[in-house]
């Protein structure tokens, strides 16, 4: 009888022990939930950086990063910026080497001086006001999520560190904001699998710069040929753009590719939250698309005048087709 | 008679001492009767000149008809192969079936230029560098 209550006793001081282990597990997490640190949103960040772009003077040099056909290319510029002026150049061991661009509200002007010619062309895009115009649009729309980060340092300047997820949590961009004056001091992009597709980083800043006088003047190298239009990549036929693009949609890049050895042009347009790309290339039927499942994105194709279009995009595939249809 | 004892010289039966007298008589006077070489003095059976001449020609003619059908069999089968090979609708030229999956990768790295501060070396400036690579 006496080993029985002994048993007995033994069983109830076990499960006392248990129990009391099991509330205080929970107590722990209650209190380390209770007090971790919430992720801040970044959107009023990012306000106060799009407020003060158009007003950024600065001179720097900046290393930018960007993946061309899989292989990630480094160059170094050296930019001074006055408000809606700008002016880029690149150091001596540079494949840039010798180049200029110059930037104003409505044009740009690129000096390639490798064929001593100066292409002038519409200004690409607001730049960086355009990217954090893009990333607040996104935020809002519950498209992405924008929070605050640890505090960084990127050219010798404390910055704020804000990271823009997707709505499953992966990195898109990571942004260094230089709070007093509202200047991305570095920006990254980034893939599936996070990997980093594009990026630039300022090396050095000078927040406080004098301009020469001349310093935001149009290139103009003697004997170099002016030419008003588009790079068309010496490609045999005319490069054919759409005649109606979406609201708010700029054309904001422009490049040559090979597919399989045959030329191909690309035009990327952006509203600053959305793109979509239009490729074009000779040939009696577009190229094909594989098995691979992309969630999101729509394609549309047209076949025009000898040549064949790919629209690509996360957007409508009533856009791409409407947008492929205005080319003439 | 004669016919009896030749059969049975062939069966190689022994004559009688008469038989083979009367045999050897019979020769004798085969042989006086001067038949042998009559018979061996005659021509040996020809056909007639004119049937083998005809005959010859025949055969000359249709040599010239075989040698002559062949060519033309021939110059048929070679008509009929200019025609297989000319004729007839051509196939469509084999065009290589491009696969835009690249498409999807260059569309991203687009993308991702958005980040870069659009004053700078944007996607045409890169492309370009790019291009002048390829040419090397």
């Amino acid at each position: 009888m006496a080993r029985t209550l002994q048993h007995f006793h033994k069983l109830h001081v076990t499960e006392t022990k248990s129990s009391l282990r099991f509330v205080s597990a929970l107590a722990i997490l209650s209190l380390l939930v209770a007090f971790a640190p919430a992720q801040e949103p970044a959107l009023p960040t990012l306000e106060v950086a799009i407020a003060k772009q158009p007003r950024l003077r600065y001179k720097g040099q900046r290393e930018v990063e960007v993946m061309v056909n899989g292989k990630l290319v480094k160059l170094v510029e050296y930019v001074s910026r006055d408000r809606d002026h700008s002016r880029i150049t690149y150091p001596a061991d540079s494949p840039r080497k010798g180049f200029i661009i110059v930037e104003d509200a409505r044009d740009r002007w690129e000096f390639n001086p490798e064929r001593n010619e100066v292409r002038k062309m519409p200004r690409r895009r607001g730049g960086t006001i355009m990217m954090l115009r893009g990333v607040e649009h996104s935020v809002r729309e519950g498209r992405m999520s924008a929070y605050l980060g640890t505090p960084d340092t990127v050219a010798g300047r404390k910055c704020a560190s804000v990271k823009v997820v997707d709505k499953r949590g992966n990195m898109l961009q990571r942004l260094c904001i230089d709070e007093p004056s509202g200047l991305v001091l570095r920006a990254e992009s980034f893939g599936p699998e996070s990997r980093k597709l594009a990026s630039y980083a300022f090396q050095k800043i000078d927040l406080t710069p004098t301009f020469s006088a001349t310093e935001f003047e149009p290139p103009r190298p003697p004997g170099a040929k002016i030419v008003d239009r588009p790079p068309d990549f010496g490609v045999n036929w005319k490069i054919k753009g759409p005649g109606w693009l979406p609201s708010n949609f700029k054309e904001v890049g422009r490049g040559f590719r090979r597919l399989e050895n045959r030329p191909v042009v690309m035009l990327h347009f952006s509203d600053g939250s959305k793109n979509f790309s239009i490729f074009q290339g000779r040939g009696p039927r577009p190229p094909k698309f594989g098995e691979e499942n992309r969630p999101g994105y729509k394609t549309a194709s047209r076949l025009f005048d000898g040549l064949w279009f790919i629209g690509l995009g996360r957007v409508e595939q009533s856009t791409l087709e409407r947008v492929l249809n205005s080319i003439k | 008679m004669m016919k009896e004892w030749i059969d049975k010289l062939a069966n190689e039966e022994a004559l009688s001492q008469a038989e083979q007298s009367q045999l050897n008589a019979a020769l004798a006077s085969q042989d006086e009767s001067g038949l042998p070489s009559m018979v061996g003095a005659l021509p040996r059976y020809d056909a007639p000149q004119g049937v083998a001449e005809g005959f010859e020609n025949s055969l000359r003619r249709r040599g010239v008809l075989r040698v002559a059908s062949g060519f033309g069999a021939f110059a048929a089968a070679s008509l009929a192969m200019f025609f297989v090979l000319n004729v007839q609708e051509s196939p469509a030229p084999v065009v290589e079936e491009l696969s835009a999956d690249s498409l999807f990768d260059w569309h991203q790295e687009a993308v991702a230029t958005s980040v870069l501060p659009g004053d700078g070396a944007n996607l045409a400036a890169f492309s370009q560098v790019a291009r002048d690579g390829d040419k090397k």
